[in-house]
């Protein structure tokens, strides 16, 4: 396995184990919270928790190859390297122009549908229910932003592993 | 992911070029040794100046290295 490779599965694990956290954090939040302070306290443990996760996974990722009986591949990136990284860019690229759509789309809709009488519970509910208030929006565009990154690194995986 | 329709006779000339080894390779022609082993897989077509790096590390042309299997060619 590469370093770029191994790097992409490193950041893979730590962007599922992230976003999960995060928004399994968020989304359950009581619809009326005030997503400052939670916001500026999960930053910091998400940071926390990103670096932990990265060292954990990169020596864990060395031993399996060593238990495998391989030598890490510490070279640095090449001209195929470049490649994977670009497809990889505009697959997440599109992915994150899709979910800015979708999040354009959902303001509009639920402006014009809107239904005071509905008394969402939690923050995902409130979503789904409307008026989207900016700490809203920049939840629905946080997880855009999310599934982009998770693109470009199972994009990645996917040209290593299968070819480009 | 459809394989590269080129194919090649790197593993051969490695062999016949003192045994090369694919790291050896990736040295000689400032590649990944990964990429080494994705271009002789089929995985990966090289760039026209990584193929020339190549042809030369064998001191044959590009043609006795890479060929084209697409159809109509």
């Amino acid at each position: 396995m590469s370093k770029q490779e191994r790097v992409s599965w490193v950041s893979l694990i730590v962007t599922l184990a992230i976003g999960g956290w995060y928004f399994s954090r968020v989304l359950g939040l009581p619809a009326d919270a005030d997503l400052h302070f939670p916001l500026a306290r999960f930053v910091t443990q998400l940071v926390v928790l990103a670096v932990v996760i990265s060292i954990a996974g990169e020596i864990a990722l060395r031993l399996v190859e060593r238990v495998a009986g391989q030598t890490p591949d510490d070279s640095p990136a090449d001209e195929r390297d470049a490649q994977i990284s670009l497809k990889a860019t505009r697959n997440a690229h599109g992915v994150l122009g899709l979910g800015v759509v979708v999040v354009l789309v959902q303001i509009a809709q639920l402006e014009r549908l809107r239904r005071p009488a509905d008394s969402p519970s939690t923050v995902l509910e409130a979503l789904g229910a409307g008026p989207l208030t900016p700490l809203l929006v920049a939840q629905l565009l946080l997880l855009a932003l999310t599934l982009a990154a998770l693109t470009a690194h199972v994009s990645r995986i996917v040209y290593y592993r299968r070819g480009c | 992911m459809a394989p590269t329709s080129i194919r090649n006779q790197i593993r051969r000339l490695r062999f016949e070029n003192g045994e090369m080894t694919q790291q050896q390779l990736a040295e000689a022609v400032g590649a990944t040794r990964q990429t080494i082993i994705a271009i002789e897989a089929g995985k990966y077509a090289p760039s026209l100046e990584l193929a020339f790096r190549l042809a030369g590390v064998f001191r044959v042309g590009v043609e006795d290295v890479f060929q084209n299997e697409a159809p109509g060619v």
